[in-house]
């Protein structure tokens, strides 16, 4: 038994080594994509004075407008960037999975079947950073490139690394604009 | 008459082109980045006050689908568009607009008018409430509202919302009119990874029919709870409504084989009863398969039809084009057995009520088709989408399906093509 079972546990820490080899090399592709593309990485912020626990999935529900609050209770305010930038198609295609037809489409239903408005936005990082200086209720997003020691990180999305998803970024832009010329 | 239809194009053509002209002048200001301070701080107290008046505005939205839609079989109407054989321009479009005010924070009212082309464009109040957010769970509302009988009862009418240009009659079609006058609470409970919401509504509608006159549904009851995470939507749901609705007399043909001849009449009995609808449905969308199921079932006692309905649907997504396959079908549970009214010639009764009656009726009264749709679906912007469907109807086993006439479809099937864009703004 002891044997058998020693066997097994040998096999499970090399197991668990492959996966870290793997999970570095991930980490060193991601960095490197990263690097090569730092305004593609956003960072959701809010201010320095909330101090409630957000995962992602919270702050799914916050800018998808089934949540109001934060975890201690107090109002939350969304906020997004202009619906046609970039950060603001790839923020809701990495964290809502929605291309911008579908997060229109999402917005549809909710707005003419009365159960939630989506957010206000903004048009700038600048703007963003002195609005939740000025209002602690708000959490919204930036580049990652231009976070300050005024808002507080809560969450880093990195650049979607599948094709198929970097291929839902560029129609939206380029292809979208491309027949009206 | 040319010349409005054509005014009417006109005018859908612009309306469906200002989304186009306002988010390209968007696009154009966004790209000036604000360098200068005092602009920016500018920027920054209008959007404050925006943000402390936020629940205040009045905020305005609209839909619109404009649609073209032609079938091939000359002797009928489809009931839901009233597509013919001919160029029909303007079936199954519409447009909405809606106004939300908040006095404050917890008080919302919207309004939602609607005007459709099978309507000639009259201009109806779908929702009319006042919402009251209890806390951040629970909402209530008070007056005109879609009571949420089936999946898509309360965006139906969105086009852009729906993946197709109408949802399958196989289901939608059995429920008629969904709006009622009421109150609605909506409770959601957060469970981890799934989003549950509980639906309860308590409401009556009455309205008057061209053709039967004075119908008013009371006491309805309708109760519904969905669960979804990320990508699964589940939905069940269960209404219960006292329908009254009044008898009328109805000229028959020369019916071969029996004793009718033309001008004799069949007297429908009066309807009250409580009709029921029972729905369960599924949405999976990982935003690149789109899958979609439903199952409907209506129920109630007296002349008109228990039927069942169910479609499925699937998509997959192609960055902006999505093709779909939807297959659907509706049958009618209770054929013959149901107690119909007589069928008297001049003062005489002809036929007492019985099964005889129910074989006559059931030939104009039963509904039973198969519906499959190959569709397109095409994203020109972000909130312009243009689609193509063709439908394949077939399996009436000698009903009318959901058409109007006064005979059966001609061949076996019908197949109808449809187009539309829709948008919303």
């Amino acid at each position: 038994m002891t044997a058998l079972s020693q066997q097994k546990r040998a096999s499970m820490q090399q197991r668990k080594l492959k996966a870290k080899a793997c999970m570095a090399l991930l980490i060193s592709l991601c960095l490197l994509t990263a690097s090569g593309h730092s305004r593609a990485e956003i960072s959701v912020v809010v201010s320095n004075l909330n101090n409630n626990e957000l995962n992602s999935s919270l702050i799914r529900k916050l800018f998808l407008g089934k949540r109001s609050s934060f975890a201690d209770g107090s109002p939350a305010i969304a906020m997004t960037q202009d619906e046609h930038s970039e950060i603001a198609q790839n923020f809701n295609f990495m964290l809502l999975n929605r291309s911008p037809p579908q997060y229109k489409a999402y917005w549809a239903r909710m707005i003419f079947t009365g159960k939630a408005y989506p957010p206000e936005q903004a048009y700038s990082d600048a703007e963003i950073i002195e609005l939740i200086k000025s209002n602690p209720s708000i959490i919204s997003y930036i580049h990652t490139s231009s976070l300050t020691s005024d808002v507080k990180e809560v969450l880093r999305i990195q650049k979607a690394p599948d094709k198929k998803k970097l291929h839902f970024q560029r129609l939206s832009l380029a292809e979208c604009w491309g027949p009206m010329d | 008459m040319r010349q409005t239809k054509r005014m009417q194009i006109m005018a859908f053509s612009l309306l469906m082109l200002s989304p186009l002209i306002a988010s390209s002048a968007g696009s154009s200001a966004n790209q000036q980045a604000p360098e200068d301070w005092q602009q920016l701080e500018r920027r920054i107290n209008t959007l404050e006050r925006k943000l402390s008046k936020n629940n205040k505005k009045l905020k305005i939205d609209g839909f619109i689908s404009a649609a073209y839609a032609r079938s091939d079989d000359s002797s009928i109407t489809e009931n839901w568009g009233g597509i013919t054989e001919k160029n029909n321009f303007g079936a199954l479009s519409n447009i909405g607009v809606q106004m939300s005010f908040s006095p404050n924070p917890r008080t919302s009212i919207t309004t939602q008018f609607v005007a459709r082309s099978e309507e000639e464009w009259h201009m109806e109040a779908e929702w009319a409430y006042i919402a009251f957010k209890a806390s951040n769970q629970l909402t209530f509302r008070l007056g005109r509202q879609k009571a949420p009988l089936y999946l898509l009862s309360e965006y139906i009418e969105v086009g852009y919302a729906n993946p197709w240009i109408y949802a399958p009659d196989e289901v939608y079609g059995i429920t008629g009119d969904s709006t009622y006058n009421g109150i609605n609470m909506l409770y959601k409970i957060p469970m981890g990874n799934w989003d549950t919401s509980l639906q309860a509504m308590w409401g009556s509608n009455a309205f008057s029919h061209p053709i039967v006159g004075d119908v008013s549904l009371d006491d309805l009851v309708s109760l519904s709870i969905t669960t979804r995470n990320e990508y699964i939507t589940y939905r069940l749901g269960y209404t219960l409504v006292t329908g009254n609705i009044p008898g009328l007399d109805m000229p028959l043909p020369t019916i071969a084989n029996t004793p009718i001849v033309a001008g004799d009449t069949l007297s429908f009995l009066d309807l009250e009863s409580d009709i029921s609808y029972l729905s369960a449905g599924a949405i999976f969308d990982n935003g690149q398969w789109l899958l979609m199921g439903e199952f409907a079932q209506l129920e109630l006692k007296g002349w008109f039809t228990d039927t069942s309905g169910v479609y499925l649907m699937m998509g997959y997504r192609f960055g902006k084009i999505m093709p779909h396959f939807t297959a659907a079908k509706m049958e009618v549970q209770d054929q013959g057995a149901r107690n119909i009214g007589t069928i008297t010639s001049g003062n005489t009764i002809l036929i007492p009520p019985g099964e005889q009656v129910g074989a006559i009726a059931d030939s104009f009264l039963v509904q039973n088709q198969s519906t499959y749709t190959l569709g397109l679906r095409y994203e020109i912007l972000p909130a312009v989408s243009a689609k193509v469907e063709i439908s394949h109807i077939t399996d009436f086993n000698g009903s009318i399906g959901q058409f109007s006439a006064s005979q059966p479809p001609t061949g076996d099937s019908v197949n109808i093509v449809k187009f539309s864009m829709d948008s919303v703004f």
